[in-house]
């Protein structure tokens, strides 16, 4: 009887499982964009129910890039809406440049935790996190980035290099203070 | 090398461990049953429109034209139809006769088609509907099973 009922649970539960497996990632997708827990779930319940109003893909795989770029691009129009002064999505083409260097390419990070790079990430401005964010977290390369972003290529790269400098100048402040 | 994106890399599954706001699914699963009920009303498929439009004009249709039938046999304007077809069969047949054979057919598809004072109009009104359709089938089938046997007699004459 107990098999019986498990599996008709089973059968019923198709988009618990996709839920299960799914929600975690989506979640802290949009949750680094965003930086706003609400907004992050209302975001990963968006994406989910987009993805069951649609027909199924023929592996996980691909499964997983459609949700984690819809997600994305989810995150990134709430960001927009925000249009809030410090919204660096509107002024990040400024003053870019192919001069700028990656000085902490070579950074060790020893004795840095994954609390302290979190919690410094939530304080960057949201040009430089959603940047840091897509490129490190998703793993997109500068091209795609301005595609999703919608602004230069090269302005992608000074940003991220702006953005880092600024995360590791950070935690060597916080850790300094410590 | 970038050692950043080295140590985002190795501790991946710590950056995204951590509780979520509780009852997540909960509210995911409510807004799962919204959709769904949501999409019950408004997807219907184009081919379920067109089969549903069918069958409310059948629905309507059928009735009026039952409605209608019921109606010509009540008052023997069906069986007089079918009974003037099969004069004019018959007539067109006996047009091959002798004259004094042909003016015979005439007399007798006459007798059988002509009524004074049609049945329906000798029923009492009183009489329910499905009593004055049998009584009116039953006498215009003596009618038509007189015409086939006149039609049957006179095919014999012209194979003659």
């Amino acid at each position: 009887m107990n098999r019986l009922f498990g599996s008709f649970k089973k059968h019923l539960s198709k988009e618990e499982r996709v839920y299960d497996e799914c929600h975690r990632k989506l979640y802290y997708t949009s949750l680094r964009i965003l930086n706003n827990s609400m907004e992050a779930e209302e975001v990963m319940h968006d994406t989910l129910l987009k993805y069951f109003s649609r027909e199924e893909f023929e592996t996980v795989k691909e499964r997983d890039s459609w949700l984690t770029r819809v997600c994305i691009n989810m995150s990134i129009d709430r960001l927009r809406k925000r249009k809030s002064s410090e919204n660096l999505l509107n002024s990040v083409e400024l003053n870019d440049s192919l001069d700028v260097k990656d000085e902490f390419e070579e950074y060790s990070f020893k004795g840095v935790t994954v609390k302290m790079v979190k919690d410094v990430m939530q304080t960057l401005a949201e040009g430089y996190r959603v940047i840091l964010s897509l490129v490190l977290f998703e793993g997109y390369d500068y091209e795609e980035v301005a595609q999703i972003i919608g602004i230069k290529e090269v302005s992608v790269r000074t940003q991220y290099i702006r953005g880092k400098a600024r995360l590791v100048e950070e935690i060597e402040r916080r850790a300094g203070v410590k | 090398m970038d050692k950043l994106r080295n140590f985002i890399e190795d501790n991946r599954a710590e950056f995204e461990k951590g509780h979520l706001i509780s009852g997540h699914k909960k509210r995911f699963l409510k807004k799962i049953v919204k959709t769904e009920k949501g999409r019950d009303v408004y997807f219907i498929p184009q081919w379920a429109k067109l089969a549903i439009a069918s069958a409310v004009v059948l629905f309507l249709v059928i009735p009026v034209f039952i409605n209608n039938r019921m109606s010509q046999m009540e008052t023997g304007e069906y069986y007089s139809q079918i009974l003037n077809e099969q004069s004019s069969y018959i007539e067109n047949l006996a047009s091959e006769l002798e004259p004094e054979q042909q003016y015979g057919v005439e007399s007798a598809l006459r007798q059988l088609r002509d009524d004074e004072i049609p049945l329906s109009q000798q029923l009492p009104s009183s009489m329910s509907r499905k009593e004055r359709r049998e009584i009116i089938k039953g006498y215009y089938s003596t009618k038509l099973d007189g015409a086939e046997r006149l039609k049957e007699y006179i095919q014999t004459l012209v194979e003659e």
